[in-house]
């Protein structure tokens, strides 16, 4: 159960993307792609090995039973036309032994005839016994036509030596005795001696089949007139007789010869046999060879048979098969009564059969044999059977095989599947978890926690990863640890920055409130430093009571030293001011500062000065421009700058001399001091403020301006000409409204 | 680091070295002008600064130039600025820097001799 459940939590963690997932995902992949294109592929094998083995078996099965066929065709068709010949010789012979037989017993009889010296009369039972002649036993029967005459001497003495044949017919008769024969010599005068066999009862059976048979015979036989008789008479030569009806009942054929005594022709011998026999022979080997046998005759007739019943059985009546409807038996036919001897195709009856055939030449007939294509093609068939059933056999075994193979294959899926699975998720893991390791750390330094190394213990790019990430982090602290550092360092400079910012601003004067001086002058002035102290800087004071001390400075570059010198600048000549407190001697206070200022000043910092001193009461403005920009005065819209300075900047060199200049101020004239940050001030095209710009600032303003006013005036003007354009310099003014004394002792033109 | 508002060009006149500042002397590129400037001044016998390519010059500016001057001064060395133009001229004769070093008005008006 536990492990069901950790399989679904992996495959729940499986839907999340990661690394350890895709790496999973892969290996899986790769490994199902794997198996399943080698199962593809060993499958595609045993379907076409299966296939290749069903059509080569088929071919195999086709040609084995194509070749049997043949050359059991071939083997049958010799064979058969060899049974045929030997079968039709063995008749022959058969017959031809009778012909031998024959021979034999027509010259015996011929020499008993002629040499009756050598012979002593013989008595024979005579075939009218009241006792039936029994097979095997020689008798003489006389025709009826000799039967009704007196018999002549001579006849009756030729019968007696006639009889003496005996001794060559019994002998010759044992070797007929398996067969049913008559071995008879008849006489042209109508007696005949005779033996007849039946076969296995020999001395036992008579040779009268019944008592009408033997009744018929004693009446009407007259060898004479018997076909072989005959035949042997008008060919005067060993003849055989076509099959014809015995007198026994049987289908015979006789072997016939003439014999003669001294007068010619005396008779005939004959030895007659059953056709049966040759039709049991027959019958035998048509049982034997399991198909038709028949022997035709010179008429083309059927003479016997194995065949009870069809086109081939001998019937009683005369038909030729040469004029038969079936084509082939009938052409078969024709070839056989020709006396050839071949092996034919027939078809009888619809059944396809091999006829082979071959002459029995004594008889003149023919001997055929018919054996059914499917029984001599059966061997081959049986083979092709054979091989087919064991095609099939191994076809089915290898479809069993394929089955079995793919069923193992289906059934190998679901463990490897299993194991593929499992083994992947092993396998991502491992790898992935270097990874996830590094991650882990990872993620703990970046909650802040630089103290953190990475220990792993990998060789590989997930080591030397971990070593730059722990080196990372080395640099990362020293870094930060710096970077506090300076932060904390910057810190206290802005702090010590902002401190002497706010000492700065603490050090420069507020305005002037008019309510003060009401009436005399009115003043404001500013300080815009462009970083957080500035090197700018103004003053103003009263040198007593009468006189107003105002000055304005800008001392080289910008921020702290600046400012630092900026402070000694403005302690010395206040300082010297109130000393010296004379508006006469202002070239004396400058350059007594300005030898302060140079006596110790390596770093050759500067500061362009204006200082003026203005007498309240009379409105006389004495002044020293010490490399200042002139300052602008004006009333209304009537404004105009100061000359051009004419001392040298302060701080330099020790020892110059100063010049003081004087102008007298009417009541309301506005005089405005300021540092380069007023004119220099730029715009984004970097187009200056200007001189001309400012003056013309000035005299735009609404009439009835106070100080205040005109440097807001002058600051808004500023402002808007620089736009979006950072502040480069210190912004400095300082600005005052003339009014004259209290009591109006009349003003009076500048000079 | 090289500095777009300010270029540099060296030429020779008689004994003089003459040293053309073109652009900006501002407080971004005084530095580099010091030390160039002090280099130059170890390295000739005579040292004369071109302004006529001179565009603008702040404060600091002033500064570096009255360093050198002093430097110069310090080792006995003829030192003097050259033709300067428009603003620069001004800001050079408000402040009275001919009280402080040498202006000419040209390069060519440049004295032999001591």
């Amino acid at each position: 159960m536990e492990k069901i459940k950790a399989w679904i939590r992996q495959i729940k963690a499986a839907r999340q993307k990661s690394i350890r997932n895709q790496v999973l995902v892969l290996v899986l992949a790769c490994g199902l792609l794997i198996f399943l294109s080698v199962s593809a592929l060993s499958l595609y094998a045993l379907e076409s090995t299966r296939t290749a083995l069903e059509n080569h078996g088929r071919s195999v099965s086709r040609l084995v039973s194509d070749s049997v066929g043949e050359s059991a065709e071939e083997n049958a068709k010799d064979w058969l036309r060899q049974f045929a010949e030997a079968q039709a010789s063995y008749i022959d012979r058969e017959l031809e032994i009778n012909g031998e037989d024959v021979t034999i017993l027509a010259q015996t009889m011929t020499r008993i005839l002629t040499h009756p010296e050598y012979y002593r009369p013989r008595q024979l039972p005579s075939s009218d016994n009241p006792e039936d002649i029994v097979s095997g036993i020689s008798y003489i029967h006389y025709s009826p036509a000799l039967k009704r005459q007196e018999m002549p001497a001579p006849i009756a003495q030729e019968i007696g030596l006639a009889g003496n044949i005996v001794d060559a017919l019994e002998p010759l008769s044992l070797t007929y005795k398996n067969y049913r024969t008559s071995l008879l010599a008849a006489s042209k005068h109508g007696y005949m001696i005779c033996v007849d066999i039946i076969p296995g009862a020999v001395g036992k059976k008579s040779i009268f089949p019944s008592a009408a048979k033997k009744a018929d015979f004693l009446a009407n036989y007259d060898p004479r007139e018997r076909p072989w008789y005959k035949l042997a008479q008008r060919e005067d030569a060993l003849s055989f007789t076509e099959v014809y009806l015995g007198e026994d009942g049987y289908l015979e054929v006789s072997c016939a010869m003439p014999y003669y005594d001294a007068d010619g022709f005396a008779g005939v011998v004959s030895i007659g046999g059953s056709v049966e026999d040759i039709h049991k022979q027959v019958m035998d080997v048509a049982a034997g060879i399991k198909g038709i046998c028949f022997a035709l005759d010179d008429k083309g007739n059927i003479a016997f048979s194995s065949e009870q019943e069809g086109i081939l059985a001998a019937v009683p009546e005369y038909l030729d098969i040469r004029q038969s409807g079936e084509k082939t038996l009938a052409e078969a036919a024709g070839h056989m009564v020709a006396g050839e001897s071949d092996v034919m195709r027939v078809t009888v009856e619809g059944k396809e059969y091999y006829l082979a055939y071959a002459p029995m030449n004594k008889l003149h007939w023919s001997f055929g044999m018919l054996i059914g294509t499917d029984v001599v093609m059966a061997p081959a068939q049986q083979a092709s059977g054979d091989v087919q059933a064991k095609m099939e056999g191994f076809e089915e075994d290898v479809q069993q095989i394929f089955l079995a193979t793919a069923g193992k294959e289906a059934l190998l899926l679901i463990p490897l599947l299993l194991l593929a699975f499992y083994s992947s998720g092993v396998m991502a893991a491992r790898v992935t978890k270097p990874i996830r390791q590094l991650a882990a750390g990872v993620k703990e330094i970046t909650a802040g926690n630089l103290n953190k190394k990475l220990d792993m213990n990998e060789s590989n790019e997930i080591g030397h990863l971990a070593i730059c990430f722990n080196a990372m982090t080395d640099e990362l602290q020293r870094h930060m640890k710096e970077l506090e550092q300076a932060t904390a360092k910057a810190e206290r400079a802005k702090t010590e920055l902002e401190v002497a910012a706010s000492i700065q601003a603490g050090m420069l004067p507020e305005a002037i409130k008019a309510e003060r001086y009401k009436g005399q002058v009115d003043l404001t002035a500013m300080m815009h430093p462009a970083k957080v102290v500035g090197g700018d800087f103004y003053d103003f004071y009263f040198m007593d009571e009468d006189n107003l001390v105002v000055t304005i400075a800008d001392v080289s570059d910008k921020g702290v030293p600046a400012s630092l010198f900026m402070v000694i600048a403005k302690t010395l000549l206040k300082d010297q001011a109130l000393m010296k407190k004379s508006a006469a001697r202002l070239a004396d206070i400058v350059a007594a500062a300005n030898d302060a200022l140079a006596a110790s000043n390596r770093e050759l910092m500067f500061v362009t000065t204006f200082i003026g001193v203005l007498h309240l009461p009379t409105g006389r403005f004495t002044y020293v421009n010490a490399g200042h920009n002139a300052p602008i005065r004006g009333r209304g819209q009537d404004w105009e700058y100061l000359p051009m300075a004419k001392d040298p900047i302060l701080g330099v060199r020790s020892g110059l001399a100063f010049t003081t200049q004087q102008l007298t101020l009417t009541r309301g004239t506005a005089v405005l001091l300021y540092t380069d940050g007023v004119t220099e001030a730029m715009d984004e095209q970097h187009e200056q403020f200007g001189e001309a710009r400012l003056r013309q600032t000035l005299a735009d303003m609404e009439p009835g301006f106070d100080a205040a006013g005109m440097l807001n005036s002058v600051q808004a003007a500023v402002k808007g000409h620089a736009g979006a354009a950072e502040q480069s310099d210190d912004i400095t003014m300082l600005g005052f409204v003339y009014h004259g004394p209290a009591e109006d002792k009349g003003g009076r033109q500048d000079d | 680091m090289t500095d777009l508002a300010m270029t540099f060009a060296q030429a020779e006149k008689g004994s003089w070295h003459i040293w053309q500042l073109a652009g900006r002397l501002d407080r971004a590129t005084a530095a580099q002008v010091q030390a160039e400037g002090e280099t130059l001044l170890q390295q000739t016998d005579r040292l004369a600064i071109d302004l006529s390519e001179l565009a603008y010059i702040s404060s600091a500016g002033i500064r570096v130039l009255l360093l050198l001057a002093k430097q110069a001064e310090d080792a006995s060395q003829p030192f003097c600025l050259c033709s300067p133009q428009g603003i620069v001229r001004e800001v050079l004769e408000i402040s009275r820097m001919d009280m402080f070093l040498s202006i000419c008005p040209s390069v060519d008006a440049l004295e032999e001799g001591a």
